[in-house]
């Protein structure tokens, strides 16, 4: 009943005022809604992209075993039609010819040398871009590897070839389009003096490495098995220019 | 009716104009205080078309409703179940039931709600000075 003083009945004032307090919450809701919308849609991107990427690594690691299947099945079929054939290589020749484009899986004595990104907290005024390995790192290694003789080299499983970069794809590193990150395990086949005293050599790579906290082990190893090379044999570019 | 949407707007704008904004932890928490407050807030407005209103129920209701929802999404955090779910299923029941009641408070003149209604029976608790003034009230009410 409304009595006749009143302008609005004191229901309504009441409810009113406990509207306004849910008037205010309503609008500090949409507003953090809001934002949320604003930032939360790249982030989406990000997972869908995400996903992109790991369909496409598990399809390439599928097409990667059916090469190597398909290679084996070549290399038989080659050996069967060997006694066929006028220009046939000497088994020799062929095995190096194998070792050095690394599309044989060796074995032998050598190397193995691991490395860490450093553990140590970076001080006032370091640049913490030091205490991280880089791809110039591995380069540096490698380089120094092949310079002593290393006849086989695998980062991560990677096997090393003439064409195999080394790149730095932000965070991690490209090896054969394969992204591998720290730890690094490093395996050379080849001279085990020779290796050792080329990367332990004064004011060479290992040393520079510590110095600035990276973890380093070098490991001489009696059997050291390398695995082949298993990325696409496709040259767009590049043809034979062989004389017969 | 027009001064509780009045209160509505006025708190949305100075919402709306201040500076802070709340973490997005707690959206969570708040989107579910919100919907209590409002079912609350629509079980006083029919409360106050059918002349039940009571200032302390509503006051406590709207507060305790708010504190107690918080508690339910917090302690569902804690366990690991959904139990917001519950409280959203609960209030939309309940804003459904009150606004449904409040749309027919509006029509109470042309439908007859108090069929079953027994009005001798009622008031037999009563001293006759309160059946007078109960029978005065009802008949001004269906006026």
């Amino acid at each position: 009943m409304k009595r006749k003083n009143q302008m609005f009945t004191s229901w309504q004032i009441s409810i009113a005022t406990a509207s306004l307090v849910l008037g205010f919450m309503l609008s500090l809701q949409i507003k953090s809604q809001a934002q949320q919308k604003a930032t939360s849609l790249p982030s989406r991107r990000i997972e869908e992209v995400t996903n992109l990427l790991k369909e496409s690594e598990e399809k390439r690691a599928q097409l990667e075993k059916l090469i190597q299947d398909l290679r084996n099945e070549v290399g038989l079929l080659k050996e069967k039609s060997q006694t066929s054939t006028k220009k046939i290589e000497q088994g020799d020749e062929l095995q190096n010819k194998l070792i050095l484009t690394g599309f044989a899986p060796v074995k032998g004595n050598g190397i193995v040398i691991k490395l860490d990104d450093s553990k140590q907290p970076t001080e006032k005024g370091e640049n913490p871009a030091n205490a991280i390995l880089h791809n110039e790192d591995l380069l540096k290694i490698t380089n120094e590897l092949y310079a002593s003789g290393a006849e086989a080299i695998s980062i991560n499983d990677n096997r090393l070839i003439s064409n195999s970069e080394i790149s730095c794809a932000g965070p991690t590193i490209l090896i054969n389009k394969n992204r591998v990150t720290p730890p690094f395990e490093i395996r050379a086949i080849g001279s085990q003096e020779n290796m050792i005293s080329a990367l332990e050599m004064r004011g060479g790579v290992i040393e520079y490495l510590k110095f600035f906290g990276i973890q380093v082990s070098i490991e001489k190893k009696e059997e050291i098995y390398i695995p082949p090379y298993a990325g696409s044999l496709d040259f767009k570019y590049a043809k034979p220019d062989i004389k017969e | 009716m027009w001064l509780v949407i009045l209160g509505l707007v006025l708190g949305l704008t100075i919402g709306f104009l201040a500076p802070f904004s709340i973490p997005i932890q707690f959206s969570k928490y708040l989107a579910i205080a919100i919907l209590a407050g409002l079912d609350s807030c629509l079980g006083g407005v029919k409360a106050g078309f059918n002349k039940n209103f009571k200032f302390t129920v509503f006051i406590s209701g709207f507060t305790f409703n708010i504190f107690i929802a918080t508690i339910l999404v917090y302690l569902g955090d804690l366990i690991g179940i959904d139990l917001y779910l519950a409280a959203i299923v609960v209030f939309g029941v309940r804003m459904f039931s009150n606004t449904t009641a409040i749309r027919l408070s509006f029509f109470k003149k042309q439908i007859n709600l108090d069929k079953n209604y027994n009005k001798e029976k009622y008031l037999e608790g009563f001293s006759s000075y309160e059946k007078m003034k109960i029978i005065n009230k009802i008949e001004h009410k269906i006026k």
